[in-house]
């Protein structure tokens, strides 16, 4: 691979952020609390690498691109580069306002069984009103145009700012840590050395495994954030509600699936590539979570459900945001049958427990994991 | 269709398409970049080097006597001496040099060598 400077690598992703050149959709108090967020994931990555006995030098970079995608690249002469697109923060916000609308009131729908065949995604059944959020080819010369558009359509939903705003910051944590992983857990100099020898597992499943780990290390930097946090609560004399932070974490976790697999094809369909089903990766994430917290077993249990609730009421707001679409208050809704994107975001609903099938996957994502930290391992060695 | 037609005869999009796919592969991400996230790459990518192309390839001989007028060569030809130029250059990374010479044809050696531009190479 081929490595490039910090300038180079920006060039590629565009212009950084400030509050000058912030987008409308995004509201200048909403930016600052992200630049606040990155301060502090910045500062966390840096101990974590300093932990972890490398000197690599990070920078976390708002970039003012559309795109939804973070990405993380090292950079010649050491260090590493995690641009974090403004696209994702505008996507989270405005879908966060659109699904909170439902809170307290969602529907539990009948829904339709996921098709078997991972079908291409179709942007013509999204109505003109939701392209902005689940387009995975938006016409980028207008994006900012039209998720603000959106965005002034949905009713004032003030009560829920302060939700609105922490699920945007989770959303950070979560996808930001996940490419710093690569990083911390040097997944560049595995996939190097893996290029110049046999590999003991094939390229394919060392990318898939190493997909894997990084959420596995974006859950244990996670709780390593909210175990500060409660630490500083503590010490304020206050009690921080983990559990809302669960519910939270959750829901935000499927939104950004909703985004991200808006058709959601059934298990098997994800067999091959890098990536697992989302009910597998939020499985594994969650799971690492709950290994992370030192709590009573009624104390996780009591997390366990935030989590499932979190879950549900995602999946039913996503559910009647898609009868909405039906009805044509995003736009004209398409005629003819097909499977688009939005119907199938009538997912089933959690139901408390995996279903055998999903069992099997999530044994086979963790013994992959274990494999492909196996050999990562060596790296740890040699620089001890 | 041989190689060089294939290339001449991709659009803007696919060309570019391949050119981000190449800038992207070897990173990592949450999920698998979008055809729009590898298109836009790819224009950032060709936009950063423009003037360092601009500089090279107007000032091979080839290429200015077909654009003076003095010498007839076919788009294959064309091809083939910006090839040559950008392999001697270097630098390109993991971009075939081929796809990055059909991107120039596509953008269009007499725009690329007469505008004006006050963009630092």
């Amino acid at each position: 691979m081929n490595m490039r400077d910090f300038e180079q690598a920006l060039n590629l992703t565009g212009e950084p952020v400030t509050l000058k050149n912030c987008p409308a959709v995004i509201p200048k108090s909403q930016l600052e609390e992200v630049f606040d967020t990155l301060k502090v994931l910045g500062t966390s990555y840096n101990v974590i690498i300093q932990d972890s006995g490398m000197d690599d030098v990070g920078m976390i970079a708002l970039i003012d691109s559309p795109n939804f995608s973070c990405r993380v690249e090292r950079i010649e002469n050491g260090g590493y580069f995690i641009f974090v697109p403004l696209g994702m923060v505008a996507r989270i916000r405005v879908l966060a306002r659109l699904l909170l609308r439902y809170w307290e009131c969602e529907n539990n729908i009948v829904i339709r069984k996921a098709p078997p065949d991972r079908l291409p995604r179709e942007d013509k059944p999204v109505p003109e009103l939701l392209q902005p959020i689940f387009s995975d080819n938006p016409d980028l010369n207008t994006f900012w145009k039209d998720i603000y558009k959106l965005d002034k359509r949905l009713k004032d939903a003030k009560p829920y700012e302060e939700d609105v705003r922490e699920l945007v910051h989770l959303a950070l944590v979560y996808l930001i840590s996940h490419e710093f992983t690569h990083i911390w857990h040097r997944h560049f100099k595995l996939l190097e050395q893996q290029h110049n020898e046999n590999a003991k597992l094939s390229r394919d499943d060392i990318l898939r495994g190493l997909e894997l780990d990084a959420d596995d290390g974006a859950a244990r930097v996670a709780m390593l954030i909210m175990h500060e946090l409660v630490d500083q609560y503590h010490k304020a004399g206050r009690e921080l509600d983990l559990s809302l932070g669960w519910l939270r974490f959750s829901y935000v976790t499927t939104m950004i699936y909703g985004i991200f697999d808006a058709q959601r094809p059934h298990l098997s369909t994800y067999d091959k590539g890098s990536y697992n089903h989302p009910v597998v990766r939020r499985e594994a994430f969650f799971g690492t979570m709950l290994s992370c917290v030192e709590a009573s077993k009624d104390e996780k249990e009591m997390l366990q459900y935030a989590e499932y609730e979190g879950w549900k009421r995602c999946i039913f707001a996503f559910n009647s945001i898609t009868q909405e679409a039906i009805k044509g208050m995003y736009g004209d809704y398409p005629e003819g049958f097909f499977l688009s994107t939005l119907e199938m975001l009538l997912h089933e609903p959690p139901h408390g427990k995996e279903t055998d099938a999903e069992k099997a996957l999530i044994r086979e994502a963790a013994i992959l994991k274990y494999k492909v930290s196996e050999l990562i391992k060596p790296f740890y060695e040699n620089e001890s | 269709m041989d190689e060089t037609t294939k290339l001449l005869s991709m659009s803007l999009d696919e060309l570019d398409l391949e050119i981000g796919d190449n800038l992207l592969k070897g990173g990592f991400g949450m999920k698998p970049a979008t055809d729009a996230e590898k298109r836009e790459t790819a224009r950032r990518w060709f936009e950063f080097h423009l003037e360092r192309i601009r500089t090279t390839v107007c000032s091979n001989k080839i290429v200015s006597n077909c654009l003076l007028g003095k010498e007839n060569k076919t788009r294959n030809e064309l091809l083939a001496a910006v090839v040559d130029v950008l392999l001697k250059l270097g630098g390109w990374g993991t971009v075939p040099v081929a796809v990055i010479s059909a991107r120039i044809i596509n953008y269009g050696l007499d725009k690329l060598c007469t505008q004006q531009t006050g963009r630092k190479s």
